[in-house]
């Protein structure tokens, strides 16, 4: 792409690395690069990655020292490393070490006590002197060294990581029970999912990445295979339970006496557990005590499903289970809360990434079309939005009317294709379903109808279901290939990569999926849209933009 | 004349060599060998010869002058290295330069050269030097003490100090010295040319022969110059010292000694990028000496503080920011003032320069700077303040040819080897160690420094030369310029737009496209290697403010991204351009509201009201740039009744006594004490409607000519149309290059530039431009 550059990676500044896909040793740069930096962004022609202090310390955890970093760039990019970048990566890799928790001697029948340790005296009481940290530590031994409750465990890390001095977490995990699992042997790994398995599989926590359709939860249950320990499964709600226990049963040769489910009315503790994060955030008397009873429990493996999800309430209570492996599972580690530190701390670093286009490429996940139709609100409908402040503004811009007649259009031109109308506000949804005759699902509609819906989807018996935002996660309807988006969240980017998500599965015949968002223009939603879609962009994923004249 | 006939037989080659060594004697051979021959002998270019002289040659110079004449054995053992074929080298390129005559074997100086080097290796005047001084008798007496041949007195003087020089004249004549007197001899001959003190009233008639120094001046070794100083005669102190007086002189070119291992490639990589990143951080510097950002602190130069500001901008540490100030000091880019950094008049020719050759520009600058970039990184120890760039110090007029010998020897080094540090500093120096100048740090460091910055232009790296410097020594221009151009970049002219709203540039853009660029985009990241920008509705609407349109913009774009531009960015500019200027600001600090139209047109088409700057903006409102106070004083000048309330003027004809909130009398609104008596008007608005025009306009209207006005505002009868039309709707038809033929709108502003309130917004334009104007409120 230009002539200054040797090789297919670029150094912009102390933090960002372009690579230019087009250059014939871009597949190698990549895989160097996803071991330290993020992806930030493949739009196209040019992928961004980032170095971040999260991707940095992961990578030093994982056994990388600047040196090897720095030689990867320039290697690469056939040129030096600017200074800047070099003492930004020094800088934060050089944070990650000096201080550790590692395991102490039990003593007097008591609860095995932790070791805070630190190269210098003077580091430990700079981090003594901060009060989040020294709430969390116990006795100080020597210079260098002071004691923590193995109850303590996650908030100090959470503490030492806000202070950017990660703990080098040493202290032993529990290897739990022992448990006879293995994939069915018509269970075939593709090669992504082997590589995030094996990524995550050396330090035992830690995130994989990977997209909607993907085959996340394959991947998953071939780490419980990897690990062949007692699992606990955390989920989102009984639908992602059930969804989880059918492909245990499809992939897996666990018998189902080995499942069982923690909430919903049953209480069943087996080596393979559900469980619902809802559930174990439910507090009685002001204790956790599903969490209690969960930890006492030998789990060798915690698995967090839609782990961008993962409410406070459950990264408090993860901070106490950190002698577990743990497993983070997601599509989208976008939080819109910027708790993706949080999530490094407590699951563990990010395992496995790979841009969301790269596996449609491969033909790994449906090849979809993005289209933003742009409706025009009429003159009381500008006005109401022009008065309207704050969540109202949305919500005006949300019942543009014209949206009804794009639906329309839209229902018709894709008559023969399973389909999916989502969005955010009941009112335009139920507007939609009655003027259609649809089915709706909501958040009201009862567990079992939902479930016959979706099969009814699955099967074919229905061929359009209207959806609240009940469908954005953990749904898995492998034939639809349209969805129309009426309304969303304000501008919530994961809402819109998991809407797409829904359509991404392969389809039988190859069709192309095609996902649609209505926006009415010059109001809110046309900028909560642009926001919505950067994730998607970021991806790889191009939105077309129609007048909803032209359609 | 010696040097005159030995040149006469000289080659053409060795004639020309002779010039190339010693330019200055150019301009004489206009006028013939002779005058050539009598330049060369000159103290002046004697001494120019000498500044470039190798250690070689000035220690064989030396020795030649402490002897002369004499032959290269003598001349070995003078300087008792005992490398005789070290000794004929260094003569060969004495002789080559015209410094010395070699004739049958002897080796004679040629011209002011003994003058030059005064107390050749270290040692006194010769005995010859001190020969006046000695009372009669003495030289007769020491001629026969040392069995020298008499005669007449130059040849025995001559026969003498010959004999002088043999120690064992020396030891014979020492044969009956009092105790002590071979003990001081042995002391002052130690130290080559001591300075002997003599007893006050000194004189050779009451030497003491008991006396160790009475004897020795008795016997000649030692020669008073006055009744206060003796000095050793040099033939004692050549004898004293047999093994030579300069035993470990190097008479032999230091050995850059290069180890193999390098990577040319590699290594000419490294320095591209270099060149590239300096060649970046130096115009990143010119900007903010553009934008009169670099602050110059009260002692002179820019300290230390500001040098780690810029540094942390740059991303560059604050040795490379000295240094690259200094660059472009000596490329005359930028110049100092007592408060800041400027950059200079030839800036703006320099940015127009292609990016290579904004490159050449600089090293050329260096090559021939008389300073060292690097001298602000040796702080005056008397004062505290750290490392400065730009501080006042003078030129070193020899830095240029210090600068270029090191450079010659940096580009002898062989391809893929690299010299050893340590070594190539002594190397350089020891090529013309009286380059350096006086008063500076040493050599070596010097050396260092200049390697130091030939890295950071990118002319060395890893120890080993570029082929930028290779071309550059090379002198071949063709060859500089390839180099320059694979090494630098050249501006990018494209940009990679992406879906993401985001354009990259993987290299420094030309300014060209980066002004632009900056005008419709926010810089992300990045620094001159590669630089992420991004689009969003605020930069887009900055670059409408700057007068793009989206259809300027997506040509501009069409011209410069690689791959066309993306739908999400057409749209963002389509999205903008529809909703950009829909609101229009208008400045002003009062508003003048009346209670019916006729009132605000009335107001706004008085003559006086001109002066207020009033523009007509709604039916019955107007604004005015003026503050309230001054708004309501001109109406009431002007014969008007207005009220002055807290955020408006009101002028009404119910406007009267009374009828204004807390109001008695009119006067009464008016904040006391902030106006003087005699206060006449406002001041004029920012763009003031000129006087000659309104009364011209005015003189027009109250005769009804069509007589034209001789003012750079509109003219004739379109003035007085204009002037007519204030307020009111109106089709204005123009005649401007740029800009629509007509426009439509209520006429807001009248001057020399004519407001126009149109549908999209306000259009100002020159009044000139106006040719005819319609009214559209008449039928």
């Amino acid at each position: 792409m230009t002539g200054r550059h040797a090789g297919p990676l670029v150094a912009a500044g102390g933090d960002t690395l372009l690579l230019q896909l087009d250059h014939p040793d871009a597949d190698d740069a990549r895989r160097a690069l996803t071991r330290f930096a993020h992806l930030e962004r493949a739009p196209g022609l040019v992928d961004t990655y980032r170095l971040t202090d999260l991707g940095l310390w992961n990578a030093k955890a994982a056994g990388l020292d600047a040196g090897t970093v720095l030689d990867t760039i320039e290697a690469h990019s056939g040129a030096p490393v600017p200074r800047v970048m070099v003492e930004r990566i020094a800088e934060s890799m050089d944070r990650f070490g000096p201080v550790r928790l590692d395991d102490g001697e039990a003593a007097g029948g008591a609860a095995a006590r932790l070791l805070l340790s630190t190269d210098t005296a003077e580091l430990l009481d700079e981090l003594l002197g901060d009060p989040a940290v020294v709430e969390r530590v116990g006795t100080r031994l020597d210079a260098t060294t002071a004691s923590v409750d193995p109850i303590d465990r996650g908030p100090l890390k959470l503490a030492l990581t806000r202070l950017r001095w990660p703990a080098d977490d040493r202290a032993g995990l529990h290897p739990g029970s022992p448990l006879a699992l293995d994939l069915e042997p018509e269970t075939e790994l593709r090669p992504y999912q082997r590589q995030a398995v094996e990524s995550w599989l050396g330090a035992g926590t830690g995130v994989i990445v990977l997209p909607c359709g993907a085959g996340k939860t394959v991947t998953a249950l071939a780490a419980v295979a990897e690990t062949s320990t007692t699992t606990l499964i955390l989920t989102t709600g009984a639908a992602s339970m059930t969804q989880w226990e059918r492909e245990l049963e499809r992939f897996t040769t666990v018998s189902a006496d080995d499942v069982g489910r923690y909430g919903g009315g049953r209480r069943q503790v087996r080596p393979i557990t559900l469980a619902t994060y809802q559930m174990l955030a439910t507090r009685r008397n002001g204790e956790f005590r599903n969490l209690a009873l969960i930890d006492d429990h030998d789990w060798g493996l915690v698995i967090y499903d839609e782990v961008h999800l993962l409410p406070s309430a459950v990264f408090g209570l993860t901070a106490g289970i950190q002698a577990r492996r743990r497993l983070g599972l997601t599509a989208t580690l976008v939080r819109e809360d910027g708790r993706e530190a949080d999530v490094f701390t407590l699951i563990g670093p990010r395992r496995f990434d790979v841009p969301w286009t790269d596996l449609e490429l491969q033909g790994w996940i449906a090849p979809a079309r993005c289209t933003e139709v742009r409706v025009v609100p009429d003159a009381d409908e500008r006005m109401d939005h022009a008065r309207a402040t704050g969540a109202a503004r949305a919500r005006v811009a949300a019942g543009v009317r014209a949206k009804l007649d794009v639906v329309e259009t839209l229902l018709e031109r894709h008559r023969d294709e399973p389909t999916l109308v989502i969005g955010t506000y009941l009112d335009g949804l139920t507007e939609i379903a009655d003027r259609h005759g649809l089915p709706l699902v909501t958040g009201e509609t009862p567990e079992s109808a939902r479930g016959e819906l979706f099969d009814g989807l699955r099967r074919g018996a229905i061929d359009t279901l209207v959806l609240s935002k009940v469908g954005n996660y953990s749904l898995d309807l492998p034939e639809v290939s349209v969805a129309i988006q009426v309304s969303g969240t304000f501008g919530s980017r994961q809402e819109e990569a998991q809407r797409l998500g829904r359509l991404l599965r392969p389809k039988a015949d190859g069709r192309q999926a095609s996902f649609y968002t209505v926006v009415a223009r010059d109001t809110v939603e046309q900028e909560h849209s642009a926001h919505r879609q950067r994730f998607l962009s970021e991806q790889g994923y191009h939105y077309e933009i129609v007048d909803a004249a032209d359609l | 004349m010696d040097l005159a006939r030995h040149l006469r037989s000289w080659s053409a080659f060795e004639l020309g060599r002779l010039l190339e060594l010693r330019p200055d004697l150019l301009p004489a051979t206009d006028r013939g060998i002779d005058a050539v021959a009598r330049k060369a002998g000159t103290t002046t270019s004697l001494g120019r010869a000498l500044v470039a002289a190798d250690v070689g040659m000035l220690v064989v110079a030396e020795a030649l002058v402490a002897i002369e004449p004499a032959t290269v054995d003598e001349l070995d053992g003078l300087i008792g290295t005992d490398d005789p074929l070290a000794v004929v080298d260094a003569v060969e390129r004495l002789r080559h330069r015209g410094l010395v005559l070699v004739d049958g074997g002897v080796v004679r100086a040629v011209g002011a050269l003994p003058d030059l080097l005064h107390r050749p290796l270290g040692l006194g005047p010769s005995f010859a030097e001190l020969a006046d001084h000695l009372p009669s008798g003495t030289l007769e007496r020491l001629a026969a003490d040392t069995r020298a041949e008499g005669g007449r007195r130059s040849p025995t003087i001559r026969a003498v100090a010959r004999r002088l020089r043999e120690p064992a004249v020396i030891d014979d004549l020492l044969t009956g010295a009092p105790d002590g007197a071979a003990d001081l001899l042995d002391d002052l001959t130690a130290r080559r040319s001591p300075v002997i003190p003599l007893d006050p009233g000194h004189s050779y008639r009451s030497v003491d022969l008991d006396d160790p120094l009475g004897w020795l001046l008795h016997r000649g070794f030692v020669v008073a110059v006055n009744d206060r100083v003796a000095e050793l005669v040099r033939e004692v102190a050549i004898a004293a010292n047999p093994a030579g007086l300069a035993p470990g002189a190097a008479l032999r070119p230091v050995a850059v000694e290069s180890v193999p291992g390098i990577d040319p490639d590699l290594a000419a990589g490294r320095a591209a990028d270099r060149a590239n990143r300096s060649l970046d951080g130096a115009e990143g510097l010119l900007r903010a000496a553009e934008r009169g950002e670099i602050s110059v602190r009260r002692a002179g130069g820019v300290g230390p503080r500001e040098l780690k500001r810029l540094a942390r901008g740059a991303g560059l540490d604050e040795t490379e920011i000295v240094r690259l100030l200094e660059l472009l000091l000596a490329a005359r880019l930028i110049v100092v003032d007592r408060t800041s950094v400027r950059a200079s008049d030839l800036a703006d020719r320099w940015w127009r320069l292609p990016r290579p050759r904004r490159y050449l520009a600089l090293v050329r600058a260096w090559v021939g700077a008389d300073h060292f970039l690097s001298r602000g990184l040796d702080p005056d120890p008397d004062e505290t303040g750290g490392i400065a760039a730009l501080g006042a110090s003078e030129p070193v007029a020899a830095t240029a040819s210090a600068r270029s010998t090191t450079l010659d020897t940096l580009a002898e080094v062989s391809p893929g080897q690299a010299w050893q540090a340590d070594q190539v500093a002594e190397a350089i120096v020891w090529q013309a160690p009286n380059l350096w100048g006086p008063g500076q740090p040493p050599p070596e460091q010097l050396v260092r420094w200049t390697i130091a910055e030939a890295e950071l232009l990118g002319l060395v790296a890893d120890e080993a030369p570029t082929p930028l410097l290779l071309a550059l020594r090379s002198g071949d221009e063709a060859d500089l310029a390839t180099a320059a151009t694979t090494a630098v970049t050249d501006d990018q002219t494209t940009v990679v737009l992406q879906g993401d709203l985001t354009a990259l540039a993987l290299g420094p853009l030309a300014p060209s496209v980066a002004d632009p660029l900056a005008q419709m985009t926010d810089r992300e990241t990045g620094d001159g290697q590669a630089v992420v920008f991004r689009f969003s509705e605020a930069s887009v609407r900055r670059a409408y403010d700057a007068g793009w349109t989206a259809e300027t913009i997506a040509a501009f774009l069409d011209r410069h991204a690689l791959a066309g531009i993306p739908q999400p960015l057409e749209y963002l500019l389509a999205d903008v351009a529809r909703r950009y200027g829909t609101v229009t600001v208008l400045a002003a600090a009062s508003v003048v509201v009346t209670d019916d139209d006729v009132g605000a047109v009335e107001i706004a088409s008085h003559r006086r009201a001109g002066a207020l700057g009033l523009r007509l903006i709604a039916p019955t409102v107007l604004l005015s740039p003026l503050d309230p106070v001054a708004v309501t004083e001109g109406l009431r000048a002007a014969g008007f009744l207005p009220v002055l309330r807290g955020e408006s003027i009101e002028v009404g004809r119910a406007a009267g006594p009374g009828s204004a909130s807390g109001a008695g009398r009119p006067d009464d609104d008016r904040p006391s004490g902030d106006l003087p008596a005699d206060w006449t008007g406002p001041p004029l608005p920012v763009a003031p409607f000129p006087d000659e025009v309104a009364d011209a306009v005015s003189a027009l209207l109250d005769e009804g000519t069509d007589a034209d006005v001789n003012a750079d505002g509109a003219v004739g009868t379109v003035a007085a149309d204009l002037a007519g039309a204030w307020g009111r709707p109106a089709r204005l038809i123009v005649t401007a290059a740029t800009g629509p033929p007509e426009l439509t709108g209520t006429i807001v502003g009248v001057g020399p530039v004519v407001s126009v309130l149109t549908a999209s917004g306000v259009v100002e334009l020159a009044a000139s431009a106006v040719r005819s104007v319609e009214r559209l409120d008449e039928p």
